[in-house]
């Protein structure tokens, strides 16, 4: 069934977040890998 | 306590009660106390939530496992941020078009009126109780510190957080949030900044986390598969994200948060605040503590950081003993603060490889001999007192806080304390009362009436909850194992309930007895896995919610699908 406006979950008229949320998996990758070379750098 | 750090934590206080009463606005009416009219900005709702999670216990906890096992923590939360891009794209828009107050309350209309019920009084009971555990644990460790009277300690955090979340609802809650969060950061960046200030002249920053890593302190990641051992890259990814989803998105306390925003999209940005920003967060937290570790290198401290026991040994038969293990860790101290300036002293280009290879040697052999004699000191203290869950690690920053730092740190960071202590209990009171008027009260007891009414319910509601936490807390802070109890309890219910919103929002063919079996199932299954092995906590959450989804799928089937009719607009998934 397509997607309304009365679903509670639809899209309404709301700014397309997927950029944003792209850019928080890049950003945990950043910092994970920062977290590796602080091991290795000072291990 | 001097008198200036003294001042700045009444300031505090009253600074922060003033700011929830001031800018809170509409409390007469239920929405505008509970969901403050729907009206907050995404930043101020994102704080909150940030606020809410870091307790008083994660921030002098926390700081002493970085003290402890260095930053391997941090891996809990690496599920977090892929929580909340699943939550924005599912929950949060669900929640809010749904116009309802408590996440509970969705199940009524999805299921029947005991699901609602039994997930409503089970977060009534375990936030109760655990908000007292809450208060408790930081109040015990301010009490041993100071030597303050521990119900005088429970009665300065409770009473202020009673007073302004009663008055002004989840407003104040959300403004004296995004305040205290100001605070606990304030805190942490002064308390690095002294740390890193109190190391000797002649050691750099990064010469101190050389030895720190050469101990293994800076080794954040475990990327072997263990499901017994507690924090991996696993169980945090996997495991902590099927906590994080259900703390998140389906505990009252954090759903109540981001109701509170203005639109879908301001809540989706608030939660994606602490996407961002959690875990680098959590990595000052627990560098805070690393570089205790290496001031701790060049000043001596205590054999164990937490002291009240001191008068009972002494006064007991083994008392030569343990000033004796005082003595050789003196000496033990002696020798590693000379491992660790010879370490340092090493790590220039121009010293041979075997020389700078030996002084690491000598440093960590030193390090575990300081950790054999705490060890042994902390195995007598047990066997004097009995008191088998003694530990010291939450006594270390309060420690260092209050013995080695300038006067006006120290009172920024008791006031942190404050804030991470009172910005979560207001969270948790304001849910509570939330949760006993809208799913209880008005639900069950008084369906009919005016708002105003619910309101001054709710203020009772509040104060109620407020009471009890701070009962719990004065009889748990007696009782240490009381507080793991209660953690363990939550452990329970997290993943299960978690099963129960799966199949309500993506399972359209279960229904109530699908949901309340799996639930029951669902949680009898991880206190077995947690009675009869050795899986880490983590992993419990993702059992729970299998359990619960598979079981709640399987007794809907058999019990002939839904019984009301669910419209598209009840689920997720038309499938």
């Amino acid at each position: 069934m397509p997607a309304t406006h009365t679903h509670p979950s639809a899209p309404a008229d709301e700014p397309d977040l997927s950029s944003r949320y792209v850019l928080v998996l890049v950003l945990e990758v950043v910092v994970i890998a920062v977290l590796y070379w602080l091991g290795r750098y000072f291990g | 306590m001097h008198w200036i750090d003294w001042t700045i934590v009444v300031v505090y206080l009253v600074w922060i009660v003033w700011t929830g009463l001031r800018l809170s606005r509409q409390t007469e009416k239920l929405e505008g106390y509970f969901l403050a009219s729907r009206s907050l900005p995404w930043w101020a709702v994102g704080l909150s939530v940030m606020a809410t999670q870091l307790s008083a216990i994660t921030l002098v906890g926390t700081t002493g496992q970085g003290y402890v096992a260095g930053l391997s923590f941090v891996q809990f939360y690496f599920g977090l941020p892929l929580a909340m891009i699943i939550l924005s794209l599912t929950v949060v828009p669900f929640f809010h078009r749904a116009k309802v107050y408590t996440a509970y309350e969705y199940l009524e209309r999805r299921f029947d009126s005991k699901t609602r019920m039994i997930t409503a009084l089970l977060f009534l009971v375990s936030r109760g109780m655990a908000t007292g555990a809450i208060i408790a644990a930081p109040a015990v460790i301010l009490s041993v510190i100071f030597g303050w009277n521990v119900v005088f300690t429970i009665l300065a955090f409770g009473v202020p957080t009673i007073f302004y979340t009663m008055k002004g609802g989840v407003q104040a809650v959300t403004w004296a949030d995004v305040k205290q969060m100001y605070v606990i950061v304030g805190g942490l960046i002064a308390a690095v900044v002294a740390l890193i200030m109190g190391l000797p002249d002649d050691v750099s920053l990064g010469a101190a986390l050389h030895t720190a890593g050469a101990v293994g302190k800076m080794q954040a990641l475990d990327f072997s598969f263990d499901t017994t051992n507690q924090y991996t890259f696993w169980s945090g990814l996997i495991g902590g994200l099927f906590l994080m989803l259900s703390y998140f998105g389906c505990d009252q306390s954090q759903v109540q948060r981001y109701l509170t925003a203005k639109s879908v999209d301001q809540a989706r940005r608030s939660l994606l605040m602490s996407a961002y920003w959690k875990i680098p967060l959590q990595v000052l937290v627990l560098m805070t503590g690393v570089l205790m570790f290496t001031f701790f290198l060049f000043t001596q401290g205590p054999m164990l950081f937490k002291t009240s026991h001191l008068a009972q040994v002494q006064a007991s038969d083994r008392a030569g003993e343990y000033a004796a293990l005082e003595q050789e860790y003196g000496v033990a101290f002696q020798t590693r603060r000379a491992a660790a300036m010879a370490m340092v002293e090493a790590q220039t280009d121009q010293t041979p490889v075997d020389v700078a290879a030996s002084a690491r040697t000598a440093f960590v052999q030193s390090d575990e001999a300081i950790r054999d004699v705490r060890a042994r000191a902390k195995s007598l203290v047990i066997d004097t007192t009995t008191d088998k869950a003694y530990n010291d690690t939450n006594y270390v920053f309060p420690t260092f806080v209050t013995k080695y730092m300038p006067i006006g740190f120290v009172g920024l960071i008791i006031a942190a304390i404050f804030a991470a202590a009172m910005s979560s209990v207001a969270a948790e009171l304001n849910s509570l009362a939330t949760a006993s008027v809208i799913d209880v009260y008005r639900r069950y007891l008084h369906p009919v009436d005016e708002d105003a009414h619910y309101v001054m319910v709710s203020k009772y509601a509040t104060v109620f909850w407020g009471l009890f936490a701070c009962g719990i807390a004065t009889f748990a802070a007696d009782m240490g194992s009381l507080i793991e109890v209660v953690n363990k309890f939550g452990s329970y219910f997290y993943g299960s309930i978690l099963g129960v919103f799966i199949l309500a929002l993506g399972v359209k063919r279960a229904n109530g007895h699908g949901a309340f079996v799996g639930l029951i199932v669902g949680m009898l299954a991880v206190a077995f896995v947690a009675y009869t092995t050795n899986t880490a906590y983590l992993w419990q959450n993702v059992v729970g919610a299998v359990v619960v989804t598979v079981v709640g799928t399987i007794v809907s089937s058999v019990t002939g699908g839904p019984a009301k009719s669910v419209s598209d607009s009840d689920v997720l998934t038309s499938a």
